[in-house]
């Protein structure tokens, strides 16, 4: 299952298991990455509270947990490499995975059709 | 003018200096200007070469180590430099900071990141004047 929210982080639920990352039209919007800051395994962002940090050429920005719970694994990846998040933002670009504690935050986000027609 | 940025804190002093020279005084700010002339400036402009990846912007406070509380300066601009692929940063600091190659820390969210005093343009000029 894949939900967005209205800060353009995207989730992709497995489980109890949630994948994060920014959509396509966030990284459009954002230009080329040149900095990404990931929370640190264990940590226990709270739904909508800044969890990670982006900063492209042209600003820095906050990346929010779409839902509370507890960060268990993080991307490297894109630390190494902010452009991987402007290639491949729905793939290779993803940022954290998170153990979701409360499945009833899943209910307000927004499903993909609704993400395309709020962005349109 | 802001007091930090005199002429000869931001070293952009040619006009001044001509001036200050053929007339020695005279003009707004001379005996502040003439004063620094021939004392040094308080603030130096100066740039700063990030060790880390992190942009360093514009408002950031500057600091000589990790821990101390008081600021010795803050940048004035940054963000990341495409030519040379890292970020980089201008601001003022104390002169006594502002040795080329010192090592300082500016403040990003909280945390302390470390930067190198460097000289200025970060890119020479290249071009020829016809």
């Amino acid at each position: 299952m894949l939900k967005f929210t209205e800060n353009h982080e995207w989730l992709r639920i497995e489980g109890d298991v949630g994948t994060v990352g920014i959509t396509d039209h966030a990284q459009e919007q954002l230009g080329d990455l040149v900095f990404v800051e990931l929370p640190a395994p264990g940590a226990r962002p709270e739904q909508g509270a800044a969890a990670a940090v982006v900063e492209s050429v042209k600003a820095a920005s906050d990346v929010y947990a779409p839902v509370s719970g507890e960060v268990i694994e993080i991307n490297q990846a894109i630390v190494d490499e902010p452009a991987l998040v402007n290639r491949d933002p729905m793939g290779k670009g993803w940022f954290f995975k998170i153990k979701i504690s409360d499945p009833s935050q899943l209910e307000p986000l927004l499903d993909e059709k609704a993400y395309q027609a709020m962005i349109a | 003018m802001n007091v930090l940025q005199r002429p000869l804190i931001s070293l952009m002093y040619h006009d001044v200096v001509q001036h200050a020279i053929h007339e020695s005084s005279g003009f707004p700010g001379a005996d502040v200007i003439l004063r620094e002339l021939a004392d040094g400036a308080p603030r130096r402009r100066v740039g700063l070469k990030v060790e880390d990846r992190v942009p360093v912007r514009g408002g950031a406070k500057l600091y000589a180590d990790e821990i101390s509380a008081t600021p010795i300066g803050s940048v004035t601009s940054g963000g990341f430099g495409p030519s040379v692929q890292a970020p980089i940063a201008m601001g003022y600091v104390d002169s006594n900071s502002a040795t080329t190659g010192n090592r300082i820390f500016g403040e990003v969210r909280g945390k302390r990141i470390a930067l190198r005093v460097c000289d200025l343009p970060f890119v020479p000029h290249r071009y020829k004047r016809d």
